[in-house]
């Protein structure tokens, strides 16, 4: 592979011309002694999640009625929560697989990180299934296995169990294709840690490199592999917010039983995603210093995606209003009066405001290109689409049929630690993440290197440029 | 052939020297015994012990064990029999008659010896087995932890001996010296009770037994004393009446006999017979007797008077009689006191004017009105009079002037010194009488003063009998053992009185010598009437006889009301009642009182005031706002409920709240006593107050409402907005009489249509043949004769271990019951109309909560229920987000040891004594399980067994009779039927026949299993155009 390209394509890694420069600015903070910065961050990360735990076990404990639900309200900071973290989960996949597919090289850069960062989400939204249940030890009986209680199966009917099915999958295939990509990046620490004497590390990193040995039929395999893994995931992206959503859609609660549910949660779920992606990324170039990889052009790229699937939100929040307005059902009529203008009314502002207003921003090219304000902004639209999810549950709930059953809802803060402490948890893998594993995708990054270097023994006997084939 | 040799192991067959040695000893000899038990190399259990040892050590503790087991434990009675008694069938309930404290005779559900539930006994002519929400929740005050468990001397024990000799001593003295005796009870109705305080009379030179009611009626009685010559409640015949006005009258609710009334207006209200008794209201307070009513008429208690006089002259005059002169000209919206009394005089003798006031001049004119109307001996009969209240103000008033000059008081069933306006006068000169008792099962705060507290056997420990009426007797049959060292008052009187009878044997003399008819044994008489608890007396005709020359002084009647009504316009004027759950306050240590919703105000745990709907608005109070109400020197700081309906210029406040002794359950209760603003006001009790002043004092304080909204639209937007979210339609259905006669159809219209509309792709579950082999069971709700009373959410709550969670917990709308009535409201809100609805699970043949439970906890039966599995619920909530009735029920924490519980759940584990209540036949709910009504799927299996077992076939099924679900047997109304569907005679196939059922929310098509009865109101067109136009005129207003 050699990599002449031409000068006109745009640069995807900047001021780099070696591979050399990517395998040391990438592997230097994992070479590196831990540096208080990091220290301090993950310990408080890890601090909160420990709160978080204790509200958790609080809860395990006691009973759900340390939650602010009550008859009318059966769901609400854990099932938005849940599908908060699910959406944010979506991007990794999506700039992992379907970029993939589609051959764009610019995820090469942000793959890695954006896969992390999917993975440690479907973490924490996985958690919420489980303490939200009355009964969390008995969660096993949500698996169809053959057993001894008289053989008692699962409800297929129900889209509670589809969500076990499609969040493991989820979760199982990210997870693979998040680790297979990053073997050869392993082989290379390993090999690197080895020519410093770092004996141990270097065996551990040899362990989980499945002794790759960089050959050509390794090569071939992983990218015959990554393929069909690509594949497989791009219609989990599309899948699981659509089976998520259906947690909703095939109830029978206005404001829930609503057929544009699948594609609005799927765009919402990219639009959080690329709002994470840009808020993590922000923060991982400048701390890592690794600009030159993860370009303002890259940034750029995540910013008009966010502004076009913000867009779509927009649209399905605006065609659920017609509607309901159209459908002349007095309950669908009825629970879109109240969620724009009842006493949840303000979240719905904050929602439509931070998911519909804020992107539109991005249409500046000076502000898709300015970090502070695109980090303010992915700030507003990570708050935003928690608040989506919020409005959905809580403003459909709470106003159903009977007004004799009408009730409110307040958090109390046991729900609030807990949402907190998915996010210590949150970024105590991902600050984990950030030390011991390579960030950025080193081999994928190389393809993108313009104007290499020639490396020294070869440089005698090609006089002429090589042309790239 | 030789045997062949089998050998046992390598050693044997090698024939080792070790196995050879080994062989030689029985046992192996290398059991390091004496190396574990002695010290010899190391610590180890550190003694030597050899086989001497060894045999003391084991002697020694062997005795030490049998000695131990001699010693003395307490017996425990709960054990398995081991000769089971013939009577009793484990799991098998025996049912035995007795009667309330209240006098409702009930059939008492025992299981293994322990009563668990009443039902009312449907043997008895006078209730037909009604019974209110106060008679459900009476048996658990049997298992009441704070019960007196013995006699008190001041607050320390004292034994019955002690006690009995003391006492005797002291009215030895008091005979000797010709002193003064006073008892003090409750209505009593029992006659033998009465037989034995008259025993316990004898040979005292000064002896009153005065009956203390703390809601009195009094006034009704010295009416007629003054009018007819009887001091007596007459009894009421709702059922004959054609007009019926109340005023200030809560006859369906808390009135002389609320469930057994309901029960009898009721069976005039049948739109299908085409007639329909007219219903007028005038009160203050909304009530549920106001929101049954056709037309209801807001007035203030000073109104009241000049309303009564003017409604006899418009009566007199049409009936060319003479009018009561100086009556100014009063009348109510729509001229309606002129409509009262055009109708009242074209029903005469099939009408009713009944009254609450406990005033004699307004009993009077009330009086009057019905006499001209010659509806005594028709809906009125003084002949045959009522019981229930015997309260006389006038001695109860004359007893606390003497109090400190009496030489001993008995304070039996009655709480003076909290439920009276003497209570602190009560408390002054109650230290100067030498002796004082009280007779109680629970210490209160008469109790608290007197001397000694003789404790006494709960009603379902003891022997009795009830008059509830001249006709109606009935019998206290104990269903237990006395629990505790207690004995029932009657036989304390008797001993005390130097007798040697029992009262039991008193009881059956009285009866022999009174009610027996000489006609077989005795004996045969007394078995019989046991079983059936009740006996009926043929009464003497109702006619008021010729003897008899009512003397009406009517002129100075007048009189004193108009100076009342002129007195008014000053100040709010206030209006105390009692709640149909707490009443005067006596079983305020029930935590199931305490959680039943307020009928009206939907309230649970506290009393508030309530404040006219409009009056708020100008004032700027809202609900919860405490506010002090200052009248005649007194005053009392309660939070507010805006109540629509009340009348403008009135508040309401609740009596029964704010004890200060009686149990646990008290402790954790709000409210405020509001007894001291009682006053004695003419020798009676006067319950309304004017020229009371309210200020707002900034202050709030939480209460506990299971129901915030309160319409079925948007009561401010519902106009501008064409009522674009009006849901009436599709939750209530009503419609008037004349419409109905016209079209049975009517209020229902749209149900057809809408059923051609809902049409499926799926077939229905029911419709296959094979299911239809099976039962299939359907409730249906008659919105026209609910009354809203609660009875059966009480009921419902005792037969299926329904926890009590608390104010706190209802304050986050967690409250437990499987049950409830949602009431709504509509038309103008200084005058609503009220719609009552029992709300419980659907049973829907299309669930949503079943296609949503992942686990498949909730699933449907072949006989249509919609059944939960606790075992298998992990508790997502899902179902009870997708239930568009909102019905179901998570249990948010353990209810059953949660610490937050341990006082008002009555099933809570530390409660040694309340979780005998619990029904055994239903699982208490572990904390992480939903739970619903299942209608009673308890009562449905044992009733399927039983039939199968009398009809000697497996495919026999339960018919109408064999079964009731608890909400439908305890409806005084019968406003809830339940039934087998596939049953073509049952009455509930005849009710989902009719042409007024229509499903709630039956647009979801999710078939529910329950089929509500349009409401049919006896209103005219024009009243209905007038009622229209009043809400219209408020909106614009508002």
């Amino acid at each position: 592979m050699s990599h002449v390209e031409s000068p006109i394509r745009q640069k995807w890694v900047t001021n780099t011309d070696t591979y050399t420069k990517v395998t040391e600015d990438i592997c230097r903070p994992i070479e590196a002694k831990p540096n208080l910065a990091w220290l301090a961050a993950t310990a408080f990360s890890a601090l909160v999640l420990a709160f978080g735990a204790a509200m958790v076990g609080w809860t395990i404990w006691e009973g759900i009625g340390t939650w602010g639900l009550n008859k009318t309200v059966g769901w609400a900071f854990d099932i938005t929560n849940f599908v908060f973290w699910v959406g944010i989960g979506h991007a990794g996949t999506l700039i992992s697989a379907v970029l993939l597919l589609f051959r764009q090289p610019w995820r090469n850069s942000i793959n890695r990180a954006s896969e992390a960062m999917t993975i440690f989400a479907v973490v924490c939204a996985g958690m919420f299934p489980i303490i939200h249940m009355g009964r969390p030890w008995l969660g096993l009986w949500f698996l169809p296995f053959p057993n001894t209680r008289g053989s008692l199966w699962v409800n297929f009917n129900s889209p509670l169990l589809w969500d076990v099915f499609a969040i493991s999958t989820y979760f199982s295939v990210s997870a693979a294709f998040w680790f297979l990509g990053m073997v050869p990046d392993f082989a290379t620490i390993r090999d690197r840690l080895k020519m410093k004497g770092r004996n141990i590390a270097s065996w551990i990193y040899g362990l989980i490199a499945f002794g790759w040995n960089g050959s050509a039929r390794a090569w071939s395999r992983y990218e015959i592999i990554s393929l069909i893994l690509a594949g497989l995931c791009t219609p989990l992206v599309l899948s699981v917010h659509t089976i998520v959503s259906m947690d909703f859609a095939t109830s029978v609660i206005p404001g829930w039983h609503t057929t544009i549910f699948p594609p609005y949660f799927v765009a919402g779920a990219i639009f959080s995603g690329f709002g994470m992606v840009q808020t993590l990324m922000i923060v991982t170039r400048k701390v890592y210093r690794i600009e030159d990889y993860i370009t303002l052009d890259h940034m750029e790229s995540i910013a008009k995606i966010v502004t076009a699937t913000g867009s779509i939100v927009g649209l399905a929040y605006m065609t659920e209003f017609f509607i309901a307005w159209y459908s002349a059902s007095l309950w669908e009529r009825y629970i879109f009066a109240n969620r724009m203008f009842g006493p949840f009314g303000w979240s719905y502002w904050i929602m439509f405001s931070c998911n519909v207003i804020c992107p539109q921003l991005f249409w500046f090219r000076k502000i898709r290109r300015n970090m502070v304000a695109t980090f303010i902004i992915s700030i507003f639209v990570n708050i935003g689409m928690w608040f989506e999810r919020f409005v959905i549950i809580i403003t459909s709930l709470h106003r159903d049929f009977l007004p004799s059953s009408w009730t409110s809802y307040i958090p109390t803060f046991v729900e609030i630690g807990i949402l907190i402490g998915s996010f210590g948890l949150f970024f105590t893998l991902f600050f984990l993440f950030a030390k011991y594993l390579p960030v950025v995708n080193m081999f994928e990054v190389k393809t993108l290197v313009r104007h290499p270097q020639q490396p020294e023994h070869l440089k005698e006997s090609a006089e002429e440029p090589v042309i790239a084939s | 052939m030789k045997k062949p040799k089998y050998w046992r192991g390598i050693e044997e067959l090698n024939q080792t020297p070790e196995f050879l040695e080994s062989a030689k000893h029985e046992f192996p000899t290398d059991v390091p015994f004496e190396d574990t038990l002695s010290n010899t190399t190391d610590e180890k259990l550190g003694f030597k012990a050899n086989r001497r040892d060894f045999l003391k050590i084991m002697g020694f503790g062997m005795t030490a064990a049998t000695l131990s087991a001699c010693a003395e434990a307490p017996l425990k009675k709960v054990i398995p029999y081991v000769n089971k008694p013939d009577d009793i069938i484990p799991g098998v309930a025996n049912w035995y008659a007795s009667t309330t404290p209240e006098g409702t005779p009930v059939l008492v559900k025992t299981r293994e010896g322990r009563p668990i539930k009443f039902e009312g006994n449907p043997d008895s002519p006078l209730t037909e087995g009604v019974m209110d929400a106060v008679g459900h929740s009476q048996v658990l005050g049997v298992y009441d932890i704070d019960r007196l468990q013995y006699p008190l001397k001041g607050a320390n024990p004292v034994s019955w001996t002690k006690l009995d000799n003391t006492v005797k001593t002291k009215l030895q003295e008091i005979k000797a010296n010709g002193g003064k005796v006073r008892v003090v009870t409750g209505s009593v109705l029992s006659p033998t009770t009465k037989a034995a305080v008259g025993v316990f009379a004898e040979g005292f030179e000064d002896f009153k037994h005065i009956s203390f009611d703390a809601v009195s009626s009094y006034a009704t009685a010295k009416s007629h004393e003054m009018n007819f010559g009887r001091a007596a409640i007459p009894s009421y015949y709702f059922e004959k009446a054609d007009v019926i006005v109340g005023f200030s009258c809560d006859f369906l609710g808390s009135w002389i006999g609320g469930a057994e009334y309901s029960a009898k207006y009721i069976k005039n209200r049948d739109p299908k017979k085409g007639h329909m008794s007219r219903h007028f209201q005038f009160e203050s307070n909304l009530t549920v007797t106001g929101g049954m009513a056709d037309l209801r008429f807001p007035i203030k208690p000073s109104e009241e008077g000049i309303a009564l006089l003017n409604l006899y002259n418009k009566v007199a005059k049409k009936m060319g009689g003479q009018v009561i002169p100086g009556v100014k000209e009063f009348n109510v919206a729509m001229n309606g006191l002129d409509k009262v009394a055009a109708e009242l005089v074209a029903a005469q003798g099939k009408s009713l004017v009944v009254c609450g006031s406990n005033d004699v001049n307004t009993q009077q004119v009330v009086n009057a009105i019905n006499y001209m109307l010659g509806n005594y001996g028709e809906t009125i009969d003084l002949n045959n009079p009522s019981y229930f209240r015997q309260g006389n103000d006038e001695e109860m008033a004359a007893l606390v002037a003497e109090l400190d000059t009496v030489d001993a008081v008995f304070f039996y069933d009655c709480n003076p010194a909290y439920s009276s306006p003497f209570a602190e006068e009560i408390s002054k000169k109650l230290a100067k009488v030498p002796l004082s008792v009280a007779m109680t099962y629970k210490t209160n705060e008469t109790s608290e003063l007197c001397q000694y507290t003789a404790a006494s056997s709960h009603f379902l420990e003891s022997w009795s009998d009830a008059q509830q009426t001249a006709t109606h007797y009935s019998i206290v049959q104990p269903t237990i053992n006395p629990i505790f060292d207690t004995r029932q008052p009657q036989d304390s009187f008797l001993k005390w009185a130097g007798s040697d009878q029992a009262y039991y044997d008193m009881m059956r003399a009285w009866w022999k010598e009174t009610l027996f008819d000489g006609n077989g044994s005795f004996d045969a008489f007394w078995d019989e009437t046991v079983r059936s608890g009740v006996k009926t007396v043929p009464g003497v005709p109702s006619a008021l006889s010729s003897d008899v020359a009512p003397s009406f002084n009517l002129v100075s009647a007048g009189r004193a009301l108009m100076a009342e009504s002129d007195k008014a316009g000053e100040g709010t004027e206030v209006v105390l009642y009692t709640k149909l759950s707490i009443g005067d306050g006596t079983n305020a240590n029930n935590p199931w009182l305490q959680e039943m919703p307020d009928p009206i105000t939907r309230t649970v745990w506290d009393n508030y005031i309530t404040v006219p709907y409009s009056d708020a608005e100008e004032m700027g109070i809202s609900n919860e706002d405490v506010l002090e109400v200052s009248v005649d020197g007194k005053s009392i700081k309660l939070p507010a409920v805006v109540q629509p309906g009340q009348a403008r210029g009135t508040i309401g406040i609740a009596l029964g709240y704010g004890r200060t002794s009686g149990g646990r359950v008290i402790k954790n209760t709000g409210g405020k006593n509001a007894y001291p603003l009682v006053s004695l006001s003419n020798g009676t009790m006067d319950y309304t107050l004017t020229g009371a002043s309210i200020t707002k004092t900034g202050d709030t304080y939480p209460l506990a409402l299971t129901q915030t909204f309160n319409t079925l639209y948007d009561p401010v937007r519902g106009a501008s907005s064409g009522n674009d979210y009006d849901r009436t339609e599709h939750i209530i259905k009503e419609t008037t009489l004349g419409a109905y006669i016209k079209d049975p159809y009517a209020g229902n219209e749209h149900r057809e249509a809408m059923k051609q509309h809902l049409v499926t792709l799926w077939d229905s579950h029911f419709e296959d043949k094979e299911t239809n082999k099976y039962i299939r069971w359907a409730m249906a709700v008659d919105m026209n004769k609910c009354t809203g009373c609660g009875a059966c959410v009480v009921s419902c709550s005792v037969e299926n271990n329904v926890p009590v969670v608390g104010k706190e917990e209802v304050r986050t709308r967690r409250e437990m019951h499987w049950m409830r009535i949602d009431r709504y409201y509509s038309g103008e809100m200084d005058n609503p109309d009220v719609a009552f609805q029992p709300m419980m699970c659907q049973h829907c043949d299309n669930a949503p909560c079943e296609t949503v439970c992942p686990v498949l906890a909730t699933i449907h039966s072949y006989e249509g229920l919609n059944q939960m599995t606790y075992n298998r619920c992990v508790g997502t909530r899902y179902c009870a987000n997708n239930c568009p009735y909102k019905v179901r029920r998570f249990n948010w924490f353990n209810y059953y040891n949660g610490e937050q519980f341990t006082d008002i759940n009555p099933g809570h584990v530390t409660n040694p004594l309340g979780h005998f209540v619990l029904n055994p036949d239903v699982t208490v709910r572990f904390r992480g399980v939903m739970e619903k009504c299942s209608w009673c799927v308890q009562r449905l299996q044992e009733a399927k067994l039983r039939v199968k077992i009398r009809e000697n076939s497996s495919l026999a099924k339960p018919t109408d009779d064999d079964l009731k679900t608890a909400c439908s047997q305890s409806c005084p109304a019968d406003a809830i039927v339940f039934g087998d569907l596939n049953d073509p005679n049952s009455k509930i196939s005849k009710y989902y026949r009719d042409e007024r059922g229509y499903h709630v929310l039956e647009e979801l098509k999710v078939l529910p299993s329950v089929m509500y009865l349009t409401r049919v109101k006896n209103r005219t067109e024009e009243e209905v155009k007038f009622k229209e136009e009043a809400d219209m005129r408020q909106r614009t207003y508002a």
